[in-house]
């Protein structure tokens, strides 16, 4: 009988607080770790984010030629009288965690298209990273008097990509990647003696996101391309190196950037590096994005 | 023992007559509007309960699930301005004031007297609100409005113009009864 008086007022007492009994028959949830990138694009490089569903990012990128060095200086206004790169995109989420993408770039005038899918989401427990996988096709229609090209596959160029990354604080996220380049057509230095170019080739990148506050960050990339060709001494080549600035407003992303590379796709970025840093051949550039609902 | 037993009688037919229902769909939403846009954000994940005999009520909202029709503006709110991660649940606890009976079918015009917890700051509130009950069937409909500035959600200038200052919050939640645990 005493149980039972007991029993009852417990009852209602646990009655007395709805708030806090509505608190206790919460389901725990899987927690994503969100917004470690602000757009699926760091600066050249790819982040673990893909669109969102629905979503389409026109970007508009552009790269100004060098402040110093090679065709820098005060008679280009240091680089800003030419564009040595202009790519116009369209980034489109199929799914949550299913991209795909086109491009038009100057360079090479490259028409580019991209697959890309969100393997691993960062978890607050349990997964301590996120993944995605990724494809980027680019092909050049650039007249061809000389037939340079003398097959069509010879203007096709891939990057197959895996991208690993984490967000360690608010503040600051990383990232690796590690890709597989592949041309079809390879042009070779008419010296024998010097290191060749190959047709496949592998490479590792690094890039970091740190949050200043909530709408300005930092951005900085560096990739780096094995084999011979590209670490020799007597060949002019210098690994992409680009840092940036984010600024995030309503519906746009925009980036003011320098890089030593004028390259805005990962073929043009790992093919066109004879830009230094040293020589002040860097160039400023911009990435306009707009996001729209559809 | 004759004494304790009767004691114990009315506090059972106390608990007995205490009519307690939980939620079992609410749809709770926010409206801001300004000259350039508007932004609506919905909920159907919320969680209630009433108490008609002790007339209490108690809502919680989670504020991750909160659906925009711009992914942009849900990353927005859940990140800047809600921020989800420090706050995740939003909350309404109060008495509710003046008649009304779940018994009977009819639109009861009540207030709700409590306090209002969003972005982690509490609020005493009175709001006004309906308790409708049609074919047995309880359910909780309010509309108020809400000043961001009252519970610390700062909005960044560059943005100013589109958000307003006081938002509107509509709740519609329907009830069962549930038997007093």
């Amino acid at each position: 009988m005493l149980q039972l008086v007991v029993f009852q007022s417990l009852g209602l007492f646990s009655q007395s607080d709805l708030l806090a009994e509505l608190e206790s028959n919460l389901e725990p949830e899987i927690q994503f770790v969100k917004s470690s990138w602000k757009s699926p694009y760091l600066i050249n490089a790819y982040t673990t984010e893909t669109e969102r569903k629905g979503v389409l990012d026109f970007r508009i990128s552009h790269r100004f030629g060098n402040l110093a060095g090679e065709n820098g200086g005060g008679h280009t206004l240091f680089g800003l009288d030419q564009a040595s790169n202009i790519r116009f995109s369209f980034d489109y989420g199929v799914t949550e965690d299913f991209q795909i993408g086109f491009g038009r770039s100057k360079t090479k005038e490259h028409l580019d298209f991209l697959l890309k899918y969100k393997l691993l989401k960062q978890k607050k427990e349990g997964m301590p990273i996120s993944a995605a996988v990724l494809s980027n096709s680019a092909f050049t229609p650039k007249r061809d008097p000389n037939e340079y090209f003398s097959k069509i596959a010879h203007r096709l160029m891939f990057i197959n990509q895996l991208v690993i990354g984490r967000k360690f604080s608010d503040n600051l996220s990383l990232l690796t990647n590690i890709s597989h380049f592949h041309k079809n057509l390879v042009v070779q230095k008419a010296n024998q003696d010097l290191p060749r170019d190959q047709n496949d080739l592998f490479l590792l990148g690094l890039g970091v996101r740190y949050k200043l506050n909530r709408k300005f960050s930092l951005v900085g990339e560096y990739n780096h391309t094995f084999g011979a060709y590209r670490n020799s001494k007597e060949i002019e080549y210098y690994h992409p190196l680009s840092l940036g600035i984010e600024l995030e407003t309503g519906g746009h992303v925009f980036h003011i950037n320098l890089s030593n590379s004028s390259g805005l796709i990962y073929q043009d970025l790992l093919d066109s590096g004879v830009d230094s840093y040293r020589d002040g051949e860097i160039k400023l550039g911009f990435t306009i994005s707009r996001f729209f609902v559809i | 023992m004759k004494v304790f037993t009767i004691v114990l009688i009315v506090f059972l037919t106390i608990n007995l007559n205490a009519q307690k229902y939980r939620d079992t769909s609410s749809k709770i939403s926010f409206l801001s509007e300004t000259a350039l846009e508007d932004i609506f954000g919905e909920s159907k994940k919320s969680s209630s309960a009433l108490k008609s005999d002790e007339k209490k009520i108690a809502i919680l909202m989670k504020t991750n699930t909160f659906v925009f029709k711009n992914p942009m503006m849900q990353e927005h709110f859940q990140e800047d301005y809600i921020e989800c991660e420090k706050f995740p649940n939003a909350s309404f606890n109060g008495d509710i004031l003046g008649e009304f009976d779940v018994n009977k079918d009819g639109e009861y015009k009540v207030a709700v007297k409590g306090k209002l917890t969003i972005h982690g700051i509490e609020k005493d509130r009175e709001v006004k609100g309906k308790i409708i009950v049609k074919k047995g069937v309880v359910s909780v409909e309010a509309k108020f409005a809400v000043k961001l500035a009252d519970h610390g959600v700062k909005v960044p200038s560059v943005v100013l113009k589109n958000i307003a200052e006081v938002v509107e919050v509509a709740i519609n939640i329907t009830y069962k009864e549930t038997k007093a645990k």
